[in-house]
């Protein structure tokens, strides 16, 4: 064999991981699936072909007469899309903010949940509640800004006490940290309530999470951090595949590993906390969608956060979907469905997790 | 590229691990740092890295080490830790790209030229076969064979090897050790590598360092190193130093109490 055939040979087959498209394309049928039967689907029954075209004639240079009532159209365009808009946003956020915080604490069950960032937003949002009454005369909503303070205290109180003690930090050391700061901040979070009890309804029903209230405002309020924060995450995929190799490894690579880490955290808690100021509290997807897409199209990041992106979207319009048909016309708490499908999916991953170390 | 150290320190949490260290390796050289377990051998090699803040000199070529960027730093040092994290399931071209990263912008992706470089290394170290393999499927000898491909693709004039060898068997110990020999004299790579196998160390390094208690005791070629006495000294071992049958020297440790025994036995029986 001559040497310039055996390059050619190796060069047709040095195909790192990328993302391929018939991969991108099918991840993105999907989300077009989801958001189609999201507007399809409600309590009130509505003409498929009356929505599809009530939807076409939004599109520029698009005019078709959809047939729908003055009504009908309002509960397509200013009830039902909204809410898929905003459950889309919510799900890619936590998707990819699970995925990157697995990444960069080559942990594969942290989540922006577990190392405190929901109690840390929860408290946020009840003190803001309870110390600031006059807040409707603010000319911003501060409840967004609350939870994202509170998160990012939390965060790094867990990042700080996860670390110290132990020269390299231990993932399990990091996760029991997230406890504590958790049940911690949930100590202060109910204490505060106690002392405001007036305040317990608005605060529970933040909590719960719901997007029954979602409108455009919703939608324009938590726009720009989800987008600048899962930009900057999904730029960051080819570091955090350098990353797998520890800390020491990246370094000698060139790559500061700590400056990375920190500035993926503050990217992922960033957009969370405003996916949660306005979702509430929604589990389990920030480990599911990640997960599901590590076991089919293997775990390179370059792959793993796009898709979570796309699929996490996917994942919570339908969750979102069933959660308000399943109890027509009750509404089951979102949190309840992430949670009722995550929870014995979170075990399965524990297991297989165990499994191959 | 020569390396030069000039009264290297280093401090773990105000414990000193390494006491004013100075050795030269010339361009091409392999030296080996021997020493107990403790003596701060993989502590030289991470300083030399600049993975640890020291006080003392390093130098590349002519530069110091301590004022340069990581990324330059990065593209003239490779480092090898002794038990590098081999990612389960990642691809072994994936794996061997990522040496790829002192080249490739922050946020960017690999250029034509990285596969490239990549495409070289699989055929030279002959991963083709196992370019799409994942890494968690490897055996040891395998795994560390893709190690030294990632080391490769890095391009770093300059390698440093934490025992490449401790967790293969006698087989892959050797073919590992004549791959790192054949590609510093193939590509003109200094190789700073610390090592427990006396006799292999004396057998592919032309130089030796003795390390113990964060001090250097003893430095030069294995004959003038490697002596019983010095053995005894700072490993506390009894060891017998034989002649090789291709003249170098072999380290063979023994156990003169025990042989006693059973002699002391045989003679009762």
């Amino acid at each position: 064999m001559s040497a310039v055939t055996g390059v050619r040979e190796a060069e047709l087959g040095v195909r790192p991981t990328r993302l391929r498209p018939w991969v991108l394309l099918l991840a993105l049928g999907c989300l077009a699936g989801a958001v189609l039967l999201g507007i399809l689907v409600g309590p009130v029954g509505l003409p498929a072909g009356g929505v599809v075209k009530e939807l076409m004639n939004r599109l520029p240079l698009v005019s078709v007469h959809s047939g729908l009532s003055h009504l009908d159209a309002a509960i397509v365009w200013q009830i039902r899309a909204p809410r898929v808009v905003l459950a889309g946003l919510v799900g890619a956020m936590l998707a990819i903010a699970g995925a990157s915080y697995q990444g960069v604490f080559r942990n594969p069950l942290a989540d922006p949940y577990l190392l405190g960032v929901a109690a840390g937003a929860g408290l946020g949002v009840t003190l803001a509640v309870a110390c600031l009454p006059g807040r409707a005369g603010w000319p911003a909503d501060l409840l967004p800004l609350a939870a994202f303070g509170g998160a990012l205290v939390a965060v790094l109180a867990t990042y700080v006490l996860g670390r110290s003690g132990t020269r390299s930090r231990n993932t399990a050391t990091l996760i029991l940290a997230g406890v504590a700061v958790a049940a911690f901040f949930t100590a202060v979070q109910t204490y505060v309530q106690q002392r405001h009890a007036d305040t317990l309804r608005q605060v529970y029903a933040w909590i719960l999470g719901s997007l029954g209230t979602a409108g455009w405002r919703q939608v324009a309020l938590i726009l720009p951090y989800v987008a600048a924060s899962g930009l900057a995450l999904v730029f960051h995929r080819r570091l955090l595949d350098v990353m797998s190799l520890g800390d020491e490894e990246a370094a000698s690579l060139g790559i500061r590993a700590a400056r990375v880490r920190l500035t993926v955290v503050v990217a992922a808690t960033l957009g969370t906390a405003a996916a949660v100021a306005v979702s509430g509290l929604i589990g389990f997807v920030g480990i599911i969608v990640p997960h599901t897409v590590r076991l089919i199209f293997g775990s390179s990041y370059r792959r793993v956060l796009p898709l979570s992106v796309i699929l996490g979207a996917a994942f919570l319009i339908v969750a979102d979907l069933i959660a308000r048909t399943a109890l027509s016309p009750a509404e089951i708490p979102i949190g309840v469905i992430t949670a009722f499908f995550g929870a014995p999916f979170f075990l399965l991953v524990l297991r297989r997790t165990r499994s191959l170390s | 590229m020569t390396i030069e150290v000039a009264g290297l320190s280093v401090c773990y949490d105000g414990v000193p691990v390494l006491r004013g260290l100075s050795v030269r390796v010339p361009t091409g050289g392999w030296l080996a740092l021997i020493g107990p377990n403790g003596a701060g051998k993989t502590t030289v090699l991470r300083a030399v890295a600049g993975l640890v803040p020291f006080s003392g000199e390093v130098r590349m070529a002519d530069s110091a080490v301590s004022g340069m960027r990581r990324r330059r730093l990065a593209q003239l040092v490779a480092y090898v830790p002794q038990r590098p994290q081999i990612p389960a399931s990642m691809t072994v071209t994936d794996y061997v790209l990522l040496g790829r990263t002192p080249y490739i912008p922050y946020l960017g992706t690999e250029s034509r030229k990285d596969l490239d470089v990549v495409t070289g290394v699989l055929e030279r170290l002959e991963l083709g076969a196992l370019a799409h393999r994942l890494l968690g499927s490897l055996s040891g000898g395998e795994a560390q064979r893709a190690v030294l491909g990632r080391v490769l693709a890095q391009e770093a004039p300059v390698l440093l090897l934490d025992e490449p060898t401790a967790a293969l068997d006698v087989g892959h110990q050797q073919q590992v050790l004549e791959l790192i020999d054949e590609l510093r004299l193939e590509q003109g790579l200094t190789v700073m590598s610390a090592m427990h196998d006396l006799t292999l160390a004396a057998q592919f390094a032309e130089q030796l360092l003795l390390l113990d208690g964060g001090r250097a005791v003893a430095a030069g070629p294995a004959r003038a190193v490697l002596t019983e006495a010095t053995i005894r000294r700072h490993y506390g071992a009894s060891v017998r130093i034989l002649e090789g049958p291709e003249g170098g020297v072999v380290v063979l440790p023994t156990r003169a109490g025990r042989r006693a025994t059973v002699e002391a036995e045989g003679r009762v029986g």
